[in-house]
């Protein structure tokens, strides 16, 4: 792994930080107190602290209420791009990776970001587990103290192991990266062995291999071409299988249809057979039938004839009764009619001459007096009528004389009413002149205060439109400045793009770039021109077989006398295409702009325009100014006419007087009193008032007017009831006359009452014979009708016995004609002609048609089925059902085979991968002493950085630094760290630091460190840094960069310098570093 | 045979079910092709034996190619093989079986083919009477589909009263009693009765078959394939010689012309799979060898190098003509290693005890054992 950019933003005492990388040794270096430190917590904040734990909010800048934010960009082994942007305090953090620099792919978001990388980086720390916690901090583990610890802990990093992390993932990596250092020779045929075996199966990611000669695919494909063939050759048997089917049941069905055709065709022909045969048996039963009806109209006849002659006799003794009653009758007739005769004279003895007359005498004298007594009462009525409706008039004129009065006091009270309203509406009158009196007061001295006003505000209008004035002129003036300044600028959107070709060309530069190590050794002396990088050339006589090395980034030139020049180039043909590319567009695009625009750097262009936009920002703050101060100064104007208006408008003195002399002096208190008791809206209520009272006058009027004409009404109508009363005087009492007149009515009735009785009297002898004499001739037309009806029924028996005796004459004649025996011996033939037939079923005409068409049904049926069979049969013989089993069959062999060979492979991969992985076990197993492995290159290093002083380093198991041994110090030679020098044990912490890195492949942070180092083994170290950086990317963060390069090469000028062929980096912190402007003005 | 010489009128060479153009998917692409070419091969030893026979006739009662529309390689192949005959009364008849049906697209109407063929060489391309020699005749009715319920014989006239001519039959079918015969032309298993034929030719099955199989007269024979197609095939390889009497009694004899032998071979122990390695007849083999073994490790070196041999490897020819492997049951002994692992250095005898712990586990036991074996191997190789 390797870092290939940081940015951060806003964090501790870091405004803006921007910086790339170079692969091997970056020496980063600034004064004390710059932020260095600042950029390595950054760094390791990126990797290390969840976005969302409490140790986040420390990163909180110093100067600013922000976000804390760090942008880095590493390198993974594989070669792939990973980009971790983490915000503290919003908790925010992303995980993206690319290919090419330039496109991204987000990976992980939010807390996965984290736990994806500690599983990419396995320094030893605790997974994140399942939810999130923001509590995690920086994780304390060896690996994270070694790679990115700050040097202060150097104890930390000689005293510690890697026993003492979180998790195993530190102590894995470091075993299988120091396994290597330490080998059995016949273990390591055999792992390179599985390793090469299994590379034959697995990429270098662990993924089977693809292609057409992986041995995955070989027999992969073989299985799937064969399961595909397989598949469709099933689907094609299926269908075949199905027409089989298919047609061995349309087969069968043919059958069925043929045997049922057979049946009905034989049905339908015994049908046939039955019709022929119903029809005779219909024939024979009709002569039957008819054979036998004749015998009955025989019998018939023979019969009706007995009864006829049964019949007559019968009638004759009828006949003989009838006669007789006849004659009873007529001597009951004779009897009745003279018993009426008897009756008739007692009614004539009733109604006799001396009673009648007596009866006539009384009747007359009773109609008389009741003739006299109608007279009475016809005089006597419509007087006593006369005398009532008298009586009426006087008691309506009392009525029409209590309402006139009633009239009269409505009147009065109106009157009062009115004069009430008219005094209201003359009070409202004066409370309106009143108050406008007062208002008019009041506006006079308003207008006079408003004078005063006026001229205060005309003296403030004034003072706007002069600062107004002076506004607008600077406006103008720093506008031109700015369009001035913009000229000569290339847009915000071009700075844009160039930043973003520079930063694409700086990746391009990396990606092109990659190191270059050239060792020259001419086999005979020869002169030797060299370019390396952008460095200076270099010309040079090389001696026969000595050594000349360049190390370069990018390109390495040589001249070889004069006969030879190579040009060596790193990278990739597509990253240098791309490098070049972007490089030539830099030149095209980029440079011109930035001569027009005199700067020398696309950041000094960005730095102009955001000065610029800083300029723009500040004249649109002064042209909103501007426009306030014009809207004060127009309300200003607004005031000074408003109150001008105020003033003028105000009435004379002579007006108010001549307004105060309307009210009456008298009511002049009590017009003020209602006046200050309306308040603010006296003036509305008061015209309200005025109109209230205004129409309840004129309705009062009106009410008047009404009850006056309703009094003139009342007083006609009581002089014509007065004359009414006056004309029935006369005419007597009422009382009197009413007695009278029930007397003569009640004498009346009883007359009526006594004529009535005495009819009565005569009419009840009279009724008695009467009675009697209807009796009698009631039983005389009852005798009389009894012998009408006794001679009726003579007649008729009479007529009848001669009407039966005719039939019976009629009868015996036909009976005489007729022969029974013939009829019964044709009976007797027609039934023996039936007898045979009735033994077979009736089958009907109908009968026939439908089995018929059952025939023709199934006939149809049975077509529809052969042309069914013989489909199926033609498609059946399409398929092949057969040669499709053996196909089928020889597949199923074949992929059971390809499997087989599949599984062969499987195993084989995965049998070989098992070997690698037991292998590696057991080699973990043995070498789970790091120390000892490390040890030897370390201690190798440590006794030549010492020149010899120190020896032998023994380190722990977990790669805890037990010991050094040191020449002549002790017996054993060995020391205790605490003995050896602060400067030695930071120097041999350094190198345990340089040699895990290195080992591990994997970049080294060293902050600050060798600060108690002289200069001597300073130079050795820069030495042995610059050779570990070939293997493992290291960044230096100093402040003595003179320790690293001569102090000629710092010129002060470059934000960045590479040297060496790309070898070392300079990066000149106190330029890439923006602190707070709060803090740069301290 | 019973008869003379001289009563015989008609000598015939019955064959069928040559398949063409077959392929063999479950063997190698080499083998494969080792064994379609086989089945080419096989033509000229037929036209040998009609030749050494002196038949009248040959009679290829169809399947004669694999598909009907095989590679032009399989066709020429079978033109250019009558070609080289130079004969002139002897006609061969080719009849179109259920697998290379008498169809409009298929081989047999291939102007190219037929151009090819010698003039005496007859595709039957419908149900027809083909004389023979002395007044023999032949009634063949070709498969005009792939499947089909109708008896082929079904065409064939029954013999006329008074006809005394020996009748030949061919046609291509199953019989009754094969399974599925329904749909692929079932044949009355006394066609050769009913139709009054003195000899009736089969193809379809790949064994030698005598229908029915009491030897009863007129004989119904399929002869089978040539060269054998399947290890489950009963029989196969020959073809069938018939002479006819003048009493219309035919003779039958079955004559052997295949080169391959298919045979399935069971191995249990290391002596079985020694004299195996050991036979001298295995180049004309089909083998599938079945291998169910559990041997110690050098055992398994010895093991994978007699497979070797038999199988062949990409620079030496296996002994077996094809090999059919089936070793999923060849294990390697875990429980005694020691006597090799004892010489090897700690880390790797520190492998060899894990792998023998994994091998403890039934599902991981053939992985921990295969790669014991490749230890084991990696390490002798080293030495």
């Amino acid at each position: 792994m390797r870092f290939v950019s940081l940015e951060v933003k806003s964090f501790q005492a870091i405004a803006h930080a921007g910086l790339e990388f170079a692969p091997q040794l970056n020496v980063l270096f600034g004064p004390n107190d710059l932020g260095k430190s600042t950029l390595v917590t950054a760094l390791r904040a990126a990797l290390l602290v969840p976005a969302k734990s409490a140790e986040g909010q420390a990163f909180v800048p110093w100067y600013r209420d922000a976000s804390p934010q760090v942008v880095l960009v590493f390198e993974a082994d594989d070669g792939r791009l990973w980009r971790v942007i983490k915000t503290f305090g919003e908790g925010k953090a992303e995980l993206a990776s690319s290919k090419d620099g330039r496109d991204y792919t987000l990976e992980a978001k939010a807390r996965e970001v984290d736990q994806k990388l500690r599983t990419m980086l396995p320094w030893g720390a605790a997974d994140l587990g399942g939810k999130a916690r923001g509590g995690f901090g920086i994780p304390d583990t060896f690996l994270s103290n070694v790679l990115l610890g700050a040097q202060t802990g150097v104890d930390d990093i000689l005293a510690r192991g890697v026993d003492g992390d979180d998790s195993e993932s530190a102590k894995k990596w470091l075993t299988r990266a120091l396994a290597a250092l330490a080998e059995d020779p016949l273990f390591k045929h055999v792992l390179d062995k599985a390793t090469a075996e299994l590379d034959q199966y697995f990429t270098e990611t662990g993924r089977r291999r693809g292609g057409a000669r992986s041995r995955f695919a070989v027999v992969g494909d073989e299985v799937k071409k064969l399961a595909d063939e397989l598949a469709q050759a099933r689907a094609q048997l299926d269908q075949s299988a199905s027409t089989e089917g298919l047609v061995a049941k349309l087969r069968h069905e043919v059958d069925v249809a043929r045997q049922q055709l057979k049946d009905a065709t034989v049905m339908v022909d015994e049908a046939r057979r039955g019709v022929e045969r119903s029809r005779s048996r219909v024939t024979a039963e009709a002569q039957v039938a008819e054979a036998r009806a004749a015998l009955a109209r025989i019998d018939e006849v023979l019969r009706r004839a007995e009864t006829l002659r049964a019949e007559v006799t019968s009638l004759e003794a009828t006949v003989a009764e009838d006669d007789a009653a006849l004659r009873r009758a007529d001597e009951a007739t004779r009897a009745a009619g003279q018993a009426t005769k008897s009756a008739e004279e007692a009614l004539q003895r009733a109604q006799s001459q001396e009673g009648a007359r007596a009866r006539e005498l009384q009747r007359a004298n009773l109609t008389s007096r009741k003739a006299e007594l109608e007279a009475t009462i016809a005089t006597l009525a419509p007087r006593l009528e006369k005398a009532q409706a008298a009586q009426d008039s006087v008691k309506q004129l009392a009525a029409v004389e209590a309402e006139a009065a009633r009239l009269q006091r409505e009147l009065d009270a109106l009157d009062g009413q009115a004069q009430a309203a008219k005094q209201g509406v003359e009070v409202a009158r004066l409370i309106l002149d009143y108050g406008r009196w007062k208002d008019a007061e009041k506006g006079a001295e308003r207008a006079s205060r408003a004078r005063a006003e006026l001229v205060a505000l005309e003296q403030k209008a004034k003072a706007v439109r002069e600062q107004l004035a002076a506004g607008e002129a600077e406006l103008g003036r720093r506008e031109a400045a700015l369009t001035a300044a913009q000229s000569g600028l290339p847009s915000t959107e071009q700075v844009a793009a160039f930043a973003r070709l520079e930063a694409d060309r700086r990746v391009a530069d990396a990606q092109a770039g990659g190191g270059l190590s050239v060792v020259v050794r001419p086999r005979e002396e020869v002169r030797l021109h060299a370019e390396v990088d952008d460095e200076a050339p270099v010309d040079e006589v090389v001696r026969a077989n000595k050594d000349r090395a360049f190390d370069a980034e990018r390109k390495v030139t040589l001249a070889l006398g004069q006969m030879v020049e190579l040009e060596i180039v790193a990278g990739t043909k597509a990253a240098r295409q791309q490098r070049d590319t972007l490089s030539k567009r830099w030149r095209n695009e980029v440079l011109p702009a930035l001569t027009k625009a005199e700067v020398t750097s696309v950041a000094e262009l960005q730095a102009r325009h955001d000065a610029l936009a800083k300029e723009r920002s500040e004249l649109q703050g002064l042209a909103s100014n501007l426009e306030r101060w014009r809207s004060e100064e127009r309300s200003a104007r607004e005031q000074v006419a408003l109150i001008g208006r105020q003033g003028s408008g105000a009435e004379s003195a002579e007006a108010l007087q001549r307004r105060r002399d309307r009210i009456p002096q008298e009511q002049l208190a009590m017009i003020a009193a209602a006046f200050d008791s309306l308040g603010a809206g006296w003036e509305l209520q008061t015209e309200r008032a005025e109109r209230d009272q205004q129409r309840a006058l004129e309705t009062m009027v009106e009410a008047q007017t009404k009850v006056r004409a309703a009094l003139a009404v009342a007083s006609e109508r009581k002089a014509s009831l007065g004359a009414a009363a006056a004309s029935a005087h006369g005419q007597g009492d009422v009382t009197v006359l009413a007695q009278q007149l029930t007397v003569a009515r009640n004498e009346q009735a009883k007359l009526v009452v006594a004529l009535q009785a005495l009819e009565a009297e005569q009419g009840a002898e009279v009724k008695t014979a009467q009675q009697a004499l209807e009796k009698q001739r009631s039983l005389a037309t009852a005798a009389e009708q009894s012998r009408v009806a006794a001679r009726q029924k003579l007649d008729a028996s009479r007529a009848l016995l001669h009407e039966r005796r005719g039939q019976a004459g009629a009868l015996e004649a036909e009976v005489a004609r007729l022969d029974r025996p013939k009829a019964q011996h044709a009976l007797d033939a027609a039934d023996a002609a039936l007898a045979p037939l009735r033994s077979s079923p009736v089958v009907t005409p109908e009968q026939l048609a439908e089995a018929e068409q059952l025939l023709s049904a199934i006939r149809d049926q049975s077509s529809e089925k052969e042309a069914e069979f013989h489909k199926a049969d033609g498609a059946l013989s399409k398929v092949g059902g057969p040669q499709l089993r053996e196909h089928v069959q020889q597949l199923e062999e074949a992929l059971a085979a390809a499997k087989d060979r599949e599984k062969e492979v499987e195993l084989d991969a995965e049998s070989w991968q098992l070997l690698q992985q037991t292998l590696r076990d057991s080699e973990n197993a043995q070498g789970g002493h790091l120390g000892r492995a490390l040890a030897v290159p370390l201690a190798a290093q440590f006794t030549e950085l010492t020149k010899g002083r120190y020896g032998t380093i023994e380190l722990g198991p977990d790669l805890t630094t037990l010991s050094v041994k040191a020449e002549g110090a002790m017996e054993d030679g060995a020391v205790v760290l605490d003995a050896l020098s602060v400067g030695t044990r930071d120097q041999l912490a350094s190198l345990l630091r340089v040699a895990v890195a290195r080992q591990l492949k994997t970049a080294l942070v060293l902050d600050d460190h060798l600060v108690h180092t002289d200069a001597d083994r300073m130079g050795w170290f820069v030495e042995a840094l610059r050779k570990s950086a070939l293997a493992a990317q290291v960044l230096v963060f100093t402040c003595r960069p003179f320790d690293y390069v001569p102090a000629d090469v710092l010129d002060g000028k470059s934000i960045t310098k590479d040297l060496g062929g790309g070898s070392l980096r300079l990066v000149d912190l106190s330029r890439v570093i923006e602190p707070w402007p709060e803090r740069k003005g301290r | 045979m019973t008869s003379t010489e001289d009563d015989i009128v008609l000598k015939l060479l019955h064959t069928a079910d040559w398949h063409l153009g077959r392929r063999f998917r479950s063997f190698s692409e080499e083998a494969s092709l080792k064994l379609s070419r086989a089945r080419l091969e096989v033509l000229d030893r037929i036209f040998n034996e009609a030749e050494r026979h002196a038949v009248d006739a040959v009679l290829c009662a169809g399947d004669l190619f694999d598909e009907p529309n095989p590679s032009s390689e399989w066709s020429a192949g079978l033109a250019d093989c009558l070609a080289r005959r130079k004969w002139t009364n002897r006609p061969v008849f080719l009849l179109p079986g259920n697998h290379d049906p008498l169809l409009q697209d298929s081989v047999w109407f291939d102007p190219k083919f037929r151009r090819a063929l010698p003039a005496w060489a007859h595709v039957i391309e419908a149900p027809g009477e083909f004389a023979l020699a002395n007044g023999c005749v032949l009634h063949a009715v070709p498969c005009e589909s792939r499947a089909g319920q109708l008896d082929p014989t079904a065409k064939i006239p029954s013999r006329a009263p008074g006809d005394e001519r020996v009748r030949i039959g061919m046609v291509h079918g199953s019989t009754f009693d094969a399974p599925n015969a329904q749909t692929n032309f079932p044949i009355a298993k006394d066609a050769a009765v009913e139709r009054g034929l003195d000899y009736l030719a089969l193809g379809d099955t790949h064994g030698f078959r005598f229908i029915p199989p009491e030897r009863k007269q007129p004989p119904t024979i399929y002869p089978g394939a040539p060269e054998p197609t399947a290890f489950d095939e009963r029989d196969p390889g020959s073809v069938a010689i018939v002479f006819i009497s003048r009493q219309r009694r035919a003779m039958v004899t079955p004559r052997r012309v295949a080169s391959w032998d298919w045979e399935e071979v069971a191995i249990t122990s290391m002596a079985q799979l020694r004299q195996l390695v050991a036979r001298q007849d295995l180049k004309s083999r089909v083998l599938r060898v079945t291998v169910d073994l559990s041997v110690s490790a050098p055992e398994l070196d010895e093991a994978e190098r007699l497979i070797e041999q038999l199988g062949g490897n990409q620079a030496v020819h296996g002994m077996a003509g094809v090999l059919d492997l089936r070793r999923d049951r060849l294990e390697l002994d875990v429980s005694n290693l020691s006597d090799w692992s004892q010489t090897l250095p700690q880390v790797l005898q520190t492998t060899v005890q894990k792998l023998q712990t994994v091998a403890h586990d039934p599902l991981r036991r053939p992985v921990a054992q295969r790669a014991l074996f490749h230890l084991f191997r990696s390490t002798r190789k080293a030495s």
